[in-house]
């Protein structure tokens, strides 16, 4: 049972390096195109959001389909590579875009709501991210674990608001991130309903 | 043990490809002008670089202002990295879905306030003798930048043509309306209107600086580039130099633009370059020059006119600038 455990472990670490692994290839291949920090933001922010919405949904399906319970061996995995992916998304703008002008990412956190959001967003994640192991979960006592991480729902709502204020003329990825969030809600609000219902 | 090489030229002092090129044109010059005719009877299909039909042009006199120094963009940087939604939002996709796009037969519409409107062929808009290289800045309002040799007439030059009216205060521009060739235009989720719309003030169009551009880089326009022929008008957001014209109209009423209709907060009617006057999402202080790479990412201030300041500051004597943006 624990080796089979490790495989699913070990296999879901390798997909989810996929993507790092392809931006360290285009790095080196130097085929990021012409405006790398355009290519490297994008893609780190696509890779962090689908990651997002997968983690919660590992959680939607266990509850729904008993066979998808063991999904929720490689959640945690999953959670800490959104860190992984929106730091990086984080230090690419830091880096690329502000050229690590303090005063302009002060001015830029002020002035543009899009990138505040981000970086609220960015900031839940880092005590997520932090308590995101045996020995915090046992620190903490789960009843209080279980409430911290509820702010990945305050996150969601962020990075969507994030998303959807970037738009310029292609609508298409805003909404079908929408809509994924839309589903993950219902999911949990309509599950609540059934179980105080039975009680 | 690194051994310096002895000739060690500054790249400054290299002749650049272009006036080396300019050079050789210009004694072609008699001869090419038998070209044009062979040029546009062979502007059927989309072509790469090497297909693509060369085309004779006059360099740019020293000192007119109309060319940088700077190093240019590579070809393959300014053919790939687009923005022309109509052939998709990705930047790349431009090239992609171009490549079929038809340009010849192509028909000028020209109305409003004119003495000759009518319904112009590309060939009858413009004399091959008349086009000229000129090396620009562009900038788009998304903070990067290129510099890039374009080939073109000016537009002053085109619209004298059809002789305006006293009436005439602006100039109305439209894209090319083709859902069949175009894939956006036909998609649920674009968020512009299509045809796309552009306009400039008549003293900004009888500006020496605005170009209208049927080639670059020696060659003609590639269709991701807005073939066969485009607006390049430096001193203002690249969102302004229209592509693929089908339409100009000279009108009273300063026009709609496509992206004032979108973005009123975001997009003005003039949208000069200004680093003071900052998108209400993003900074304009600063700008990307492409190619940028990861550890030179070429991050420089931006100028105001985009360094045009000089040529066409006297066009905006007086105007409150972040009012009208």
């Amino acid at each position: 049972m624990v080796k089979k455990q490790s495989v699913i472990k070990w296999l879901a670490f390798f997909v989810f390096s996929l993507p790092a692994m392809g931006i360290i290839y285009a790095i080196t291949q130097n085929s990021l195109g012409p405006d790398p920090a355009e290519a490297l933001s994008h893609t780190s922010g696509a890779w962090s959001m689908r990651l997002l919405l997968l983690t919660l949904l590992l959680s939607s399906l266990a509850r729904q389909v008993p066979f998808c319970k063991r999904g929720l061996i490689i959640r945690r995995m999953c959670g800490l590579f959104v860190f992984a992916y929106s730091s990086f998304h984080l230090f690419v703008f830091i880096a690329l875009y502000a050229g690590f002008d303090g005063l302009l990412l002060i001015n830029e956190l002020g002035e543009r709501p899009y990138i505040a959001v981000g970086f609220i967003a960015w900031l839940l994640l880092l005590p997520l991210a932090v308590t995101s192991n045996g020995f915090m979960i046992r620190r903490l006592g789960s009843k209080h674990w279980k409430l911290l991480h509820r702010l990945v729902y305050a996150v969601l709502l962020l990075v969507v608001a994030h998303v959807v204020w970037q738009v310029r003329s292609d609508w298409s990825t805003a909404l079908i991130y929408s809509l994924c969030t839309v589903l993950l809600f219902l999911e949990r609000l309509l599950g609540r309903k059934q179980r105080s219902s039975k009680a | 043990m690194w051994i310096k090489p002895t000739s060690d030229i500054q790249s400054h002092e290299i002749t650049p490809e272009s006036i080396y090129r300019q050079r050789r044109q210009f004694l072609k010059l008699g001869a090419a002008s038998l070209f044009s005719g062979a040029l546009h009877a062979s502007l059927t299909h989309a072509k790469p670089f090497d297909d693509l039909q060369k085309m004779p042009y006059k360099s740019a006199q020293a000192g007119s202002g109309f060319f940088t120094t700077e190093e240019q963009t590579p070809y393959g940087d300014a053919t790939r990295y687009n923005n022309f939604y109509e052939f998709g939002a990705e930047k790349t996709a431009p090239e992609k879905n171009s490549k079929n796009f038809v340009t010849q037969p192509w028909t000028v519409t020209v109305e409003g306030e004119v003495e000759k409107p009518g319904e112009y062929a590309l060939e009858d808009i413009y004399h091959s003798d008349w086009v000229e290289e000129r090396i620009y800045r562009l900038r788009c309002v998304e903070a990067w930048s290129m510099v890039i040799p374009w080939l073109g007439v000016p537009l002053a030059k085109i619209l004298q043509q059809f002789k305006p009216t006293s009436k005439a205060k602006y100039v109305y521009f439209e894209t090319l309306y083709d859902p069949e060739q175009m894939p956006d235009q036909a998609s649920r989720f674009a968020a512009i209107e299509y045809p796309y719309k552009e306009g400039l003030r008549i003293d900004e169009a009888m500006h020496p600086l605005a170009l209208v551009a049927v080639g670059m880089y020696g060659k003609e326009l590639p269709n991701q580039n807005g073939a066969p022929l485009r607006l390049v008008v430096p001193w203002k957001y690249g969102f302004k130099s229209i592509k693929s014209i089908v339409k100009i109209r000279l009108q009273e009423n300063q026009p709609k633009t496509t992206w004032m209709k979108s973005g009123p907060r975001e997009y003005g009617f003039y949208a000069n370059v200004n680093p003071a006057v900052d998108h209400p999402r993003w900074t304009q202080k600063y700008e990307r020059r492409l190619p940028s790479s990861l550890f030179s990412p070429n991050r420089i201030p931006t100028q105001l006119f985009n360094g045009y300041a000089d040529q066409v500051a006297r066009l905006y004597k007086g105007m409150d600038l972040v009012r009208h943006f």
